[in-house]
């Protein structure tokens, strides 16, 4: 990242939080850009069993687009273009993987990998990605929410400025969308 | 579900979830009000809650500070008294504890002073001992930039908090930026810290956290430094050296400003302040940090502190974007001396750097007067990074740094919990640590999990995150999401010791040991919450593992056993919910690891019913719909196809299964034909259909196969050269041809197969390395190498010298056999390698013979 397109995102940032639409469609590319440049990185690792931290990825792409401090409205702004853009490179990725991602071991190798459930951790992003997608015809509010929490870090009180509305409401909606998506998600993987 | 309908359950669903446990059940009887389907929809919701681990979802622990604070709980002790003092307001929160503003009580002037409650409690009479002589000494330094300490003491219980003056100012970068102050007057600025911190050294105090933060300047621009050697307080805790997870062993710091030898863990010196004071010039110089384009990551941080060469200040002010203006008259103001001071005291040496802070002030001195200074710039030796090389930070160094600054947020949880009574915090700080703990288990450990060297360290991590854990678990011994956690934290660190599939440390005793508490952690969960399904699945898992390291360590029954009650729990799991084909396929993958297990002389018809279960099992999965339990069907027909042939010598049932592997996935190549992963399981079984060709007798035809899913394999390697599995395919089929050869009695052919695969397997069987497949192929090529030297030996149209020859090298190679041969006897191969060692001593005992013949006939 040079200074110079760095000085850009700073710039189109403050010009999109005063209103300025236009200023959204050069900055996207950019943004873009760069979170896939990160993601690309890590996702190289992931092959030899990283797990991925969506949030690392989205803050380390801030941290390189934008070099300075921000007022927090534009960095909101910065957040929620982040957020969806991060969750459709994951999801692509994930995609063109699948297969590979539950393989990985010689035939005659993998039958303690296959017996270990996944750990804990390790999300299924498909099924989350299809989970948020039936989420959304429920309650687009929350599963934009979960976005914002998973894909691009943000806390509870980051989400309620985000989206505006109270923090308080964010929290409840995120138990219940929580719940719901993990049962969806364990459903998902019972059925097939 | 319809829009509508799911309103209506999210709002009782959320009104349930606010509410404590024991109070769900009576507000859901009146607010489901005889809706048995609006009732089931939300309990199975709220049991999917409690389901849920409580990071599911959660953004990671290393958010940036600012998305921290923001959650941070607000202190509530304003009015209350600490000794003869009154609390007015929390002023500032860190890793150490909590400042806050109060005023004397009983003085008539109301002097406001600092009171910072230092976390962490003081546990017996040495600790507070050690904790009043360092106070007495601190209270001792008597300068007029460093704020006193007045005072301190314990709280009832036992809490340590320290009295300080209160300093109302600015930070110093702050107060240069705001008053816009030109380079000389925050040179002389500094050099007026650099006379409070010399005055320290000279009391034998070091700060230790030396950051903008800590040194206030007054209104009337008197810099005041603060927290004077209050970090050494708690290392008093850490000198009395006790392995109460209570109390951590790794003091808070701030990465920024931290010293290479800080961030390693190594002892401190004054040379550690002179580090962080140089970084805090370089900021008040160039308002920009040493390391460039070093994201806010904790490690990555530390990594740049041990490792990176900090940029010239000359040229990092290009970063700043907030003097453009003079950028070009700043940049020949700091070019040659400054830079050269700044990156004098910021070097990775210790010794390299001045000597004192005296000595650094001096040169600063000298350079405002014109004076020649003694900072030089690094040589090209040094520039070159040779010392950084030499010294290069292990990543054990950059895992204890991470441990370090995780480790301010952990202090205390045993104090916060049970001592202090404030439940709301307490709860805060527990589910703080316990985000930790599970970050330090699934993050950071995760993220060094495949860098070389990499075990020690995580190692060290997973036993830190495993204290946390435990004594959390301690405090909530009915948590059973919490004894999840705990389980799952002894199951890594049972992989670390001696996993069966990565990178161990070869302690395979250890990892039992730590894989039989884990064990006996989830049958607990389970019995007490036996509904609960995840929970049963964790069992499996750790049946699983435990399972696979009896195997290492040698006791098959004990392995047997294990895979025997993984399989009773699939079969639980399986009957009570019927048409779950996830269920089906999980119980499938239960048979398959018991048929494993089980496959040997005397269980191997057992071992074949397993997998003719796991077979039909997954056809009807499949047949269900099912696409990804496709590649595990071939593996059920090769493993069946396995048995057949390798115990009953079925070769042609044999074949047929591994030919029905090989038709599911061009059928699914069709479809997918990018999918190397098909492909790859496509070639490997042609190679196995070889097997079983070439054990019809059919020799010329097993060549073919084998050639056919080799020179597959090797476009799929030249596909991905980092796919270290085909890689490995490669080595073993590679192996296989070279024997075929060798059948065919071709052994100049065969030694050069052989001698390919024992070079491109060694590339990747590492000592401790749990691919067995691998392991059995490289000790066969050693055999089969020695077969065919011995081959060619017994070739009596050859010249003696070239006949003894071979006999001497067929010896070297039975002989580099042994070991790989004997090691195999524990693994799955087990009856071969028995047989195989036999074969290889005696032909061992012929070369001997043959060579002492022939050099008695020589004589």
């Amino acid at each position: 990242m040079n200074e110079s397109s760095s000085q850009d995102v700073t710039k189109l940032l403050a010009e999109w939080s005063k209103g300025d639409r236009a200023a959204l469609e050069t900055l996207m590319p950019l943004v873009y850009g760069e979170l896939r440049r990160v993601a690309g990185r890590y996702l190289k690792q992931e092959k030899q069993g990283h797990t991925l931290s969506p949030t690392a990825l989205v803050h380390e792409a801030y941290l390189r687009l934008v070099t300075q401090k921000l007022p927090w409205q534009s960095r909101a702004h910065f957040f929620s273009v982040a957020a969806q853009m991060m969750r459709r490179i994951l999801v692509d990725h994930a995609r063109s993987h699948q297969y590979a991602k539950r393989g990985g071991g010689a035939v005659t190798l993998e039958l303690t990998e296959a017996v270990a459930t996944p750990a804990r951790r390790e999300i299924d992003l498909l099924a989350l990605d299809d989970a948020l997608e039936s989420l959304a015809k429920l309650d687009g509010r929350q599963s934009r929410m979960v976005e914002l929490r998973f894909f691009a870090g943000l806390s509870i009180e980051e989400t309620s400025e985000v989206m505006g509305v109270s923090a308080p409401t964010v929290k409840r909606e995120w138990a219940s969308a929580r719940a719901w998506l993990f049962r969806e998600i364990s459903r998902g993987s019972v059925d097939g | 579900m319809t829009a509508e309908e799911w309103v209506r359950v999210r709002e009782i669903l959320e009104r349930a979830l606010e509410l404590a446990p024991e109070g769900r059940a009576g507000y859901l009887d009146s607010a489901c009000s005889g809706d048995s389907a609006l009732r089931r929809e939300v309990d199975s919701l709220i049991a999917s809650d409690e389901q849920a681990s409580t990071d599911f979802l959660e953004p990671g622990a290393f958010a940036p500070p600012e998305a921290a604070d923001v959650c941070a709980p607000a202190e509530s002790l304003a009015g209350k008294r600490i000794g003869a003092y009154q609390i007015v307001e929390e002023i500032g929160h860190g890793g150490m504890g909590s400042v806050y503003r109060a005023v004397r009580a009983d003085d008539q002037y109301r002097k406001q002073v600092a009171i910072k409650l230092v976390r962490g409690g003081l546990g017996d009479a040495f600790r507070r001992h050690r904790f009043k002589a360092e106070r007495q000494i601190l209270a001792n330094l008597d300068h007029p930039n460093i704020a006193r300490l007045l005072d301190g003491g314990t709280l009832e219980d036992g809490q340590p908090y320290v009295v300080m003056e209160f300093i109302q100012g600015q930070p110093i970068d702050k107060f240069c930026d705001s008053r816009a102050l030109p380079v000389s007057e925050r040179l002389r600025l500094f050099r007026t810290v650099c006379s409070a911190v010399a005055y320290a050294h000279q009391h034998l105090v070091i700060h230790r956290d030396l950051k903008p933060d800590n040194i206030l300047v007054t209104e009337s621009s008197e810099p005041k430094l603060l927290d004077f050697g209050i970090a050494k307080i708690l290392d008093a805790d850490v000198a009395a050296g006790s392995g109460n997870a209570t109390v951590t062993v790794l003091r808070p710091m701030t990465p920024e400003y931290a010293s290479p030898e800080q961030v390693r863990g190594e002892p401190m010196t004054t040379a550690s302040d002179v580090y962080s004071l140089g970084v805090v010039l370089y900021g008040l110089l160039t308002g920009q940090r040493p390391y460039p384009g070093t994201s806010r990551l904790p490690h990555e941080i530390a990594q740049a502190v041990c490792e990176a060469q900090p940029e010239k200040p000359s040229t990092a002010i290009d970063r700043e974007e907030a003097r453009p203006e003079n950028r070009e008259k700043l940049r020949r103001g700091l070019k040659g001396d400054l830079d050269n001071i700044v990156l004098k005291a910021l070097r990775k040496e210790p010794e390299r750097r001045y000597a004192s802070v005296e000595q650094f002030s001096e040169d600063i001195r000298r350079h405002l007067k014109g004076l020649p200074v003694i900072a030089r710039a690094d040589t090209f030796w040094y520039r070159t990074g040779k010392f950084v090389n030499r010294h290069k930070a292990s990543v054990l160094v950059v895992a204890l740094a991470v441990a370090a600054l995780v480790a301010g947020l952990v202090i205390t949880l045993r104090e916060t919990y049970v001592a202090r009574c404030e439940r709301a915090r307490a709860e805060q700080r527990f589910n703080d640590v316990r985000a930790l703990a599970n970050s330090l288990l699934f993050e950071v450990h995760d993220a060094i999990q495949n860098l070389p060297g990499s075990t020690a360290a995580r190692k060290l991590i997973v036993d830190r995150a495993l204290r946390y854990l435990d004594a959390l678990a301690k405090e909530a011994k009915g948590n059973l999401s919490l004894q999840r956690e705990l389980a799952a934290a002894y199951q890594k660190v049972g992989d670390v010791q001696g996993g069966f599939r990565e990178a161990n440390l070869g302690d395979t005793a250890g990892a039992l040991v730590s894989y039989r508490k884990s064990l006996a952690i989830l049958e607990a969960v389970a019995a007490a919450d036996p509904a609960n399904v995840e929970a049963a699945r964790e069992l499996i898992r750790a049946h699983g593992k435990l399972s696979d390291v009896l195997i290492l360590a040698g006791d098959r029954a004990g392995a047997i056993e294990q895979s025997k009650q993984l399989v009773a729990i699939a079969e639980r799991l399986s009957s009570a919910d019927p048409g779950n084909q996830a269920e089906r396929r999980n119980l499938a993958l239960a048979y398959l690891d018991y048929g494993f297990k089980r496959a040997d002389r005397d269980q191997w018809q057992a071992a074949l019913k397993d997998c003719q279960k796991a077979v039909a099992l997954l056809e009807s999965v499949v047949a269900a719909g099912d696409k990804k339990s496709h590649r595990l069907l071939a593996l059920a027909y090769s493993r069946t196809g396995d048995l057949l042939s390798r115990f009953a010598h079925r070769h042609a049932e044999s074949l047929a299964m591994h030919q029905k592997a090989i038709d599911l996935m061009q059928s699914m190549l069709i479809e997918d034909p990018d999918n190397t992963d098909l492909r790859r399981i496509e070639a490997w079984e042609i190679v196995l259909t070889g097997d079983e060709i070439g054990g019809q007798g059919d020799a010329t035809m097993a060549l073919e196969k084998y050639r056919d899913g080799l020179e597959k394999l090797r476009g799929l390697s030249a596909a991905d050269v980092n796919d270290v599995q085909v890689q490995i395919l490669v080595a073993i089929a590679t192996g296989r041809l070279g024997s075929a050869f060798l059948q065919q009695g071709n052994a100049k052919a065969a030694l050069v197969e052989l001698e390919n695969s024992l070079v491109q397997g060694r590339r990747f069987s590492k000592p401790g390395s749990a691919n067995a497949d691998l392991a059995w192929t490289t000790a066969l090529d050693e055999f089969q190498m020695g077969q065919a030297h011995s081959l060619l030996a017994s070739d009596a149209r050859l010249s003696p010298g070239i006949r003894r020859e071979n006999w001497q090298q067929a010896l070297e190679c039975y002989q580099r056999s042994l070991p790989d041969l004997t090691a195999a006897t524990n693994g799955i191969f087990q009856e071969m390698a028995q047989t195989t060692l036999k074969e290889a001593r005696s032909d061992m005992a012929r070369c001997e013979q043959e060579l002492s013949r022939l050099s008695t006939s020589r004589r």
